[in-house]
């Protein structure tokens, strides 16, 4: 989903680059007050986490790939601000060391996958969990596990969506040719996220249960949508 | 990490606090450094959808001058994958501070 150089205009690629470092420069100053010192190391391995598992692209349907978007995993981890910065590391690196992603269309490609996919991500959790659940038990897991799913699939079809319309604002291709197809692949390849994103998430909370206990530095509040603490919670 | 006081879980277990940690950032370099290699060339969702509408990009991709070819990917990768930690530990710390800070 990386956006090369070359397909968006001048006036697309500054209004995206404008609105990535307006919309970044928010999620930084929430993560600053979503993070907790302890939380720090977990943030950088999340970032090398992403990074890796985005270099692994896996065949979907028609001769197409996808490869794991990462922004819904680290947003319901941290919290979308958090998140955000972690998308941003990733793919400031990857632009500058594997030539993913144009380095003009930088600004772009943090909008969709740093700002839009872990927002969107965070608030479709947000809205299911916001049902009233089981207390406890298989059903709880049940829910918790569909929850990151959807809004795994949900954050890669938004981001899609968002890099359909760059490319239509562009000039690039019609807008009602686009959108289909970008949303139409990246519906399949969602598919794949959201698997991912449900089991890493389970052994996220593994982990959170493993790591030492936090307290209030963590940050972690069931109220924001994160589930990391929601699990750490408990443990 | 080192100053903290071992609690929770992995301390009852025995284990370091950091060791969950350490071992997700080994699968992380052992997937850029290696797996990675054997990932798809089929083309992803955008350059699918870009083929099928006939849109190409109107100039080359800029790419480093250097060396080529499956061992540079795997240097790339774990090279990468190293400073992505480093660049997100570095900014989460320090916005983690500011935060700390604030009322």
């Amino acid at each position: 989903m990386h956006i090369p150089d070359g397909l968006l205009d001048a006036r697309t690629l500054a209004g995206a680059a404008v609105l990535g470092a307006a919309a970044l420069g928010a999620g930084a100053a929430r993560a600053g007050r979503e993070l907790g010192e302890r939380r720090v190391p977990f943030l950088g391995v999340m970032a090398a986490f992403i990074f890796a598992a985005q270099m692994i692209n896996f065949p979907v349907a028609g001769g197409t790939s996808g490869h794991f978007l990462g922004a819904a995993l680290a947003a319901l981890t941290f919290g979308p601000g958090a998140a955000s910065v972690v998308m941003a590391a990733v793919l400031v690196v990857q632009c500058l060391l594997l030539a993913d992603g144009g380095l003009l269309a930088l600004g772009a490609n943090i909008l969709n996958m740093a700002v839009v996919a872990p927002w969107a991500a965070w608030a479709l959790h947000r809205a299911i969990v916001a049902v009233p659940l089981p207390a406890g038990g298989a059903a709880a897991r049940v829910v918790r596990g569909v929850a990151a799913f959807v809004a795994a699939w949900g954050s890669v079809v938004a981001a899609a969506g968002a890099a359909a319309g760059q490319l239509a604002l562009a000039g690039a291709a019609p807008l009602g040719l686009v959108m289909p197809a970008m949303l139409f692949w990246h519906a399949i390849i969602g598919v794949g996220e959201g698997a991912i994103t449900a089991v890493a998430l389970a052994y996220v909370r593994g982990l959170r249960r493993l790591a030492p206990d936090d307290g209030a530095a963590a940050g972690a509040s069931p109220a924001r949508g994160d589930v990391a603490g929601q699990a750490g919670g408990g443990g | 990490m080192g100053r903290h006081v071992p609690r929770g879980r992995a301390a009852s277990r025995g284990w370091h606090p950091a060791l969950p940690l350490l071992i997700v950032l080994a699968i992380a370099l052992v997937i850029a450094g290696g797996l990675a290699l054997l990932s798809s060339r089929l083309p992803d969702g955008l350059e699918r959808t870009l083929a099928d509408l006939g849109v190409r990009p109107q100039t080359a991709a800029f790419v480093w001058p250097g060396p080529a070819g499956a061992p540079a990917q795997a240097v790339a990768g774990i090279a990468g994958t190293l400073v992505a930690c480093g660049v997100a530990w570095a900014v989460g710390r320090a916005l983690a501070r500011r935060g700390g800070r604030r009322p």
